[in-house]
């Protein structure tokens, strides 16, 4: 996957571009929206924590793996929707939701040997979808790119907001 | 396909240490030039062989060395950290209801 830096890039600067056209749509959401797409990393937990001590732990199987999924994405929206306040419900949801996903397609486009992608639609469907095999996850010119469309995004938003 | 960490090159080929299920093996990748030093990671697109080898179809470097790993790492943990600045300037946690709750909103 692409460093986490870059997915929490991607939808900041989705989101900000669309905070200009969506009135209910502020620098709030757009950080919540940021958040979500740190999901799919939360597969990295299992550096720290081996997925064995989990099951012992739990006493039943589990891996790490569904995190990284449209299934693991939507399942834990829900558990970060319901820490916010009952009123920011239905956007919460929506913008963590919509973040995750810019991770899974960001991945989705990565270096896959035999061409196709892992099977981020996980639990919809077991399918592998064919990859552009854009980048390797330690090639910096991801970043790059990232940094500098948030840069111009960061630049352009100060700029509408100056002029509103 | 396999992903291994590569433990040794030479001119025919490399040797990569893959693990699956919590089970590592030692494979040598055959018919393969890939610019990679140990410690490096790639993904095989191959044919099984027999003496564990497998005949590269395609091999792609993901780490070229142990430091692209390092630089991973680095641009993960920065992303983190100015993820939880910002977030906390714009919610704060209430702490009578536990929620979080929009800063001046």
């Amino acid at each position: 996957m692409a460093d986490l830096l870059t997915h929490l890039l991607v939808p900041y600067v989705l989101l900000t571009v669309a905070s200009w056209r969506v009135d209910w749509l502020d620098q709030r959401g757009v950080v919540v929206g940021m958040g979500g797409a740190a999901i799919p990393d939360l597969i990295k937990v299992r550096i720290v924590v081996d997925e064995s001590t989990v099951e012992t732990l739990l006493r039943m199987p589990f891996a790490y793996g569904p995190l990284s999924t449209f299934g693991g994405i939507l399942l834990l929206a829900g558990i970060i929707t319901v820490a916010f306040e009952r009123r920011h419900w239905g956007r919460v949801f929506g913008l963590v939701t919509f973040g995750g996903l810019t991770s899974l397609l960001l991945d989705g486009m990565r270096v896959y040997a035999d061409g196709r992608a892992s099977a981020w639609l996980y639990p919809f469907t077991n399918w592998r979808p064919p990859t552009p095999s854009l980048y390797v996850s330690s090639d910096p010119t991801v970043l790059v790119v990232a940094v500098l469309a948030a840069g111009t995004v960061t630049l352009l938003d100060r700029r509408m907001r100056a002029r509103n | 396909m396999v992903f291994g960490t590569v433990t040794d090159t030479s001119e025919n080929g490399i040797e990569i240490r893959a693990e699956s299920d919590g089970t590592a093996i030692t494979l040598r990748v055959t018919e393969t030039e890939a610019a990679v030093e140990p410690g490096g990671v790639v993904q095989v697109y191959g044919t099984l062989e027999p003496n564990q080898t497998i005949a590269g179809e395609r091999v792609e470097v993901v780490n070229s060395s142990r430091w692209a790993e390092f630089y991973k790492y680095g641009a993960s943990a920065i992303g983190a950290l100015g993820f939880l600045l910002l977030f906390f300037r714009y919610w704060r946690i209430n702490r009578d209801t536990w929620t979080l709750e929009a800063r001046d909103g």
